[in-house]
């Protein structure tokens, strides 16, 4: 109740900087870690929390919140050692289509009530707590047959595992290369990463194996979110003063969930942070409805 | 990528993720040493009209320059990750690849051009 008065009668950053930064901060470290360990990425609560906790506009939360994804995406990279994983052909073939649609998102969202796109964020929480609610374990794909657009693409390869390398096939490349536009569209709309999303559709869909899908979703939600950003900035929805202490935040709080995903157990967890994900659509169901019905 | 590339690409990443933050810190202490509200912030950011604005701005530690420049060194690290992976595949002599890398930043560059009215 206290957010909301807060963000009813401005941003926190308006009157009181000095805290303002102080709670961003240490927020989007909490943010980073926890995406990290659960495997979100730290963007999908930043918005909430500038909005719902320091009264941010909707569109400069979602400015902020992108560049939050390149962080953890590039942050990520910079972390991994080596990577084995990462298919960067079907990442490249489906960032066609992403960007292009996170492009045509955040002109959408430039155009939208930022009512409704609270609204259509909490439905969004709402799905990822739901699709992520039970953890998925890698399929056996060496015995699907070989697409021949995935052959002629050269999207089939392998990954290593102690019995020795996995083949696998990409199946339906141009079914997934539809469902990555509307990834790019609701990354650019809603100003995340889209990595669920992109992850489901490669998993399920594409039958790329879970693991592969994830380090290659995580490649690719930094370039779909540079996409929309070009966009975010020329509207002039970035504002530097909120994304600065974001951006001090959540990268020393994605390295720290990165490295305690190892030792904690993560199922717990994960729990907690799908719960909280609901609390926080509720919020902000409560936020755009009540703007919309005021209005 | 082979891992030649990735090591490339790791170490750019280090190297500007560092940058960045430290850029940040640097202008986030200014800001709260010199007393700044967001207000005259705001202001600031609005009188950064072009790139040599930017740069004259840090030359002289200026804060909000100094915070713009670390938010554009992470903006810019997925672009960096494409331009190497665009050379991977050049270097492959992979051109199918090499054409949808240069295609997809040809996208992001049009999406830095755009601007509704």
């Amino acid at each position: 109740m206290e957010a909301l008065l807060l963000a009813e009668t401005g941003s926190l950053l308006d009157r009181s900087p000095l805290a303002f930064d102080l709670i961003v901060v240490l927020g989007a470290a909490v943010a980073g870690c926890f995406g990290a360990l659960v495997g979100l990425g730290g963007g999908i609560l930043v918005t909430p929390m500038l909005v719902l906790i320091c009264g941010v506009e909707m569109h400069t939360a979602m400015g902020a919140s992108l560049l939050a994804v390149i962080a953890t995406s590039s942050g990520a990279a910079a972390t991994r050692s080596r990577d084995t994983l990462s298919n960067y052909r079907v990442g490249m073939f489906l960032e066609v289509a992403a960007t292009i649609g996170a492009i045509v998102g955040a002109l959408l969202a430039a155009l939208a009530n930022p009512a409704w796109l609270q609204l259509l964020f909490g439905c969004l929480l709402v799905s990822i707590a739901a699709s992520t609610w039970r953890t998925r374990e890698d399929t056996a794909t060496h015995r699907l047959p070989v697409h021949p657009i995935s052959k002629r693409l050269r999207l089939d390869a392998s990954y290593e595992t102690r019995a020795g390398p996995v083949r696998y096939h990409i199946q339906r490349p141009l079914q997934g290369f539809g469902v990555m536009t509307g990834a790019g569209v609701i990354s650019g709309l809603l100003g995340i990463g889209s990595g669920v999303l992109k992850v489901v559709a490669m998993d399920s869909m594409m039958k790329m194996p879970f693991r592969v899908s994830t380090t290659t979703s995580n490649f690719m939600i930094g370039l779909t979110a540079v996409a929309s950003v070009g966009v975010y900035m020329a509207q002039g929805f970035v504002d530097p003063m909120v994304t600065a202490p974001v951006l001090i935040g959540i990268v020393p709080g994605a390295m720290i969930g990165a490295r305690l995903v190892t030792v904690l157990k993560v199922s717990l967890l994960r729990r907690i942070f799908l719960v909280a994900l609901i609390i926080i659509a509720v919020q902000m169901f409560i936020r755009g409805g009540g703007r919309i019905v005021g209005a | 990528m082979t891992f030649a590339g990735q090591r490339i690409q790791r170490r750019i990443l280090q190297v500007c993720l560092a940058a960045s933050i430290i850029l940040l810190l640097w202008g986030m202490a200014r800001l709260w040493l010199d007393d700044i509200s967001h207000a005259q912030a705001t202001e600031a950011f609005a009188a950064l009209h072009s790139p040599v604005a930017l740069l004259e701005g840090v030359v002289r530690a200026e804060p909000v320059p100094l915070i713009c420049l670390g938010i554009a060194v992470l903006a810019v690290t997925p672009v960096l990750r494409l331009l190497l992976l665009l050379i991977d595949f050049l270097a492959q002599r992979d051109w199918l690849y090499a054409a949808i890398c240069a295609a997809v930043g040809v996208i992001i560059a049009v999406g830095f051009m755009l601007r509704l009215h």
